[in-house]
């Protein structure tokens, strides 16, 4: 009686797991799969594929563009990372501040940019960057500078994608360190400040290392984001000027969707998934916490 | 001290408020005609409808928008429908070879879908799936993000609720509706809002898979108005990008304080 019901549970828990096991290998274990096994086709959406062996890594290794645009996501990692982090925490630790009122409205003019779709932000960027009537170009006629076009600049059009993709989405990562110092018990301050520990120490000395596990799936999440650059690009410079802003994964769009050469472009894809599963890797150990 | 509140609070209110000048100036362009703008004004010289007029008119907002309702709402449901099974079966049920399952289901995480979207591209075409939109519905379902979520919160309910609607004879179906799942809304709530957010903004996918313009979703659409016709310039586009964000404006302030608190539960 007991085994029976006991098989039945366990038949039971498989069948709940069934719906979703089976879009998850259809949807992505049959493609992840299929994404390894091509790297070694030369594989044009019309004609057959063709085994090419490492033909597509080796032209890969040889292609300046993959290069120059592998460069250019790094680049747009290093500029993007650093404040999403910092800037986030800063923030976060100032709408968390017991003298700041208005705790509400501030989370939410934070927020508010993460929840308006890539479009619409990068198509108002466009315009705020706009050299004749932008507002960068107000300031700076104000001020009697001459204005910069930022995005037709090639020094300046990386970090003008940049600064628009750190309004756009720095509200997620406050959100987060919103919720981790939110569980740090105010009685460790208020011991803290019965030893007279200063605002700085208390900083230093509580919030920073309380919040270990926040800051680091904070960056991981966040590295896994800025790799993964395509749209800002996509829309506001197509990966002008002079392919200057042209990231990996607009490489691949266009080596794959425009010329369809699939092989090629999923050599690069698969190149671009080995570069981040270290940190989707670190993603899962750090959100699985204590779960072993 | 109260000097010190004040202060802080107009600082931080401050950036706040400077924060939110491109939204705010993406408003007052959409109401601005062509000359106010190209004229750098930041109130318009009267209220210029047109462009909204314009919008609707001539482009079609009102198809895209309803393609990304339906996508996102179909596809959020089925995210929904199968991760509420297989959290349970992973977050309450006891079985040989539920730890595996549940590792398999969290290496989601090591696929992103960047990585996979050719040979996906390629598979949805085999299904005559392209500029379908059950070709965006579809794939969205298997979400790794909110197994994990469901299954982690399910995991710790209290087994005493469950064990005394056994005791009053309720089976596997009636424990999961009437008892886990009422419980277990506000991690509910946060797989809701993040996919729905995520499948209405995506943008990558969209833009491969739709061909025609009648199957665009609002982001791709967007995107080819302001690219496609030189006569829908600025103040135009601005009230395309209104009518774009409103939905999810409002989804966000209903269910806002819900967003993270099923994400960040386990970062303790």
């Amino acid at each position: 009686m007991v085994v029976l019901k006991k098989r039945r549970h366990a038949l039971l828990g498989y069948l709940f797991f069934l719906p979703f096991g089976v879009f998850f290998i259809i949807f992505r274990i049959i493609p992840f799969f299929e994404s390894v096994r091509m790297v070694f086709y030369k594989w044009d959406i019309l004609g057959t594929p063709k085994f090419v062996k490492f033909l597509n890594f080796k032209k890969m290794f040889s292609d300046p563009t993959f290069w120059s645009s592998l460069a250019h996501t790094f680049y747009f990692t290093l500029l993007t990372v650093p404040p999403l982090v910092i800037l986030a925490f800063l923030i976060a630790v100032l709408i968390n501040s017991r003298r700041v009122r208005g705790k509400d409205f501030l989370r939410t003019a934070f927020y508010l940019p993460f929840t308006l779709s890539i479009s619409v932000v990068c198509l108002t960027w466009n315009m705020i960057y706009n050299p004749h009537f932008g507002i960068f170009a107000q300031i700076f006629k104000f001020f009697g500078a001459q204005p910069i076009n930022w995005l037709g600049d090639s020094r300046w059009a990386m970090p003008a994608i940049a600064l628009t993709t750190i309004w756009w989405t720095i509200g997620f990562n406050i959100v987060l360190y919103l919720a981790g110092l939110q569980q740090i018990p105010p009685s460790y301050y208020e011991a803290a400040e019965l030893d007279g520990a200063t605002g700085l120490q208390k900083m230093f000395y509580i919030t920073i290392p309380l919040l270990k596990r926040v800051h680091a799936l904070v960056i991981v999440l966040q590295i896994l984001a800025s790799l993964q650059i395509f749209g800002q690009v996509f829309i506001m410079t197509s990966g002008g000027p002079a392919g200057k802003t042209r990231v990996l994964l607009l490489y691949i769009y266009e080596k794959g969707f425009r010329y369809f050469k699939m092989g090629y472009a999923q050599t690069m894809a698969f190149f671009l998934f080995l570069t981040m599963i270290v940190f989707a890797y670190l993603q899962i150990r750090l959100m699985m916490g204590k779960e072993r | 001290m109260k000097i010190k509140t004040l202060i802080i609070t107009i600082v931080a209110l401050g950036l706040a408020v400077i924060y939110l000048v491109p939204v705010i100036w993406m408003g007052l362009s959409s109401f601005m005609d062509e000359k106010d703008i190209l004229a750098s004004k930041w109130i318009p010289s009267r209220v210029h409808l047109e462009n909204y007029k314009i919008v609707l008119h001539r482009a079609k907002i009102s198809r895209w928008f309803i393609n990304s309702l339906i996508t996102a709402s179909l596809g959020t449901l089925g995210v929904l429908g199968v991760g509420i099974f297989a959290g349970y079966s992973l977050g309450r049920m006891r079985y040989p070879g539920r730890r595996i399952l549940f590792f398999f289901a969290l290496s989601g995480f090591m696929i992103p879908i960047q990585g996979i979207m050719i040979p996906l591209y390629l598979m949805i075409r085999k299904f005559g799936l392209v500029n379908n939109l059950l070709g965006l519905i579809l794939p969205a379902w298997p979400s790794s993000l909110a197994v994990f979520v469901l299954s982690q919160f399910m995991r710790e309910i209290p087994i005493e609720y469950e064990e005394a609607a056994r005791m009053d004879g309720a089976n596997e179906f009636q424990i999961l509706f009437k008892v886990i799942l009422p419980m277990s809304l506000p991690a509910i709530i946060t797989v809701t809002v993040f996919h729905f957010t995520a499948i209405w903004n995506d943008f990558l996918w969209p833009l491969i898979i739709m061909t025609s313009d009648d199957m665009y979703t609002l982001p791709v659409g967007l995107v080819t108005l302001a690219g496609s016709d030189v006569n829908i310039r600025y103040g135009p586009i601005m009230a395309a990008n209104v009518i774009a964000s409103l939905p999810i404006i409002i989804v966000y302030a209903f269910f806002q304080r819900y967003l993270a608190r099923g994400f960040i539960m386990e970062v303790k």
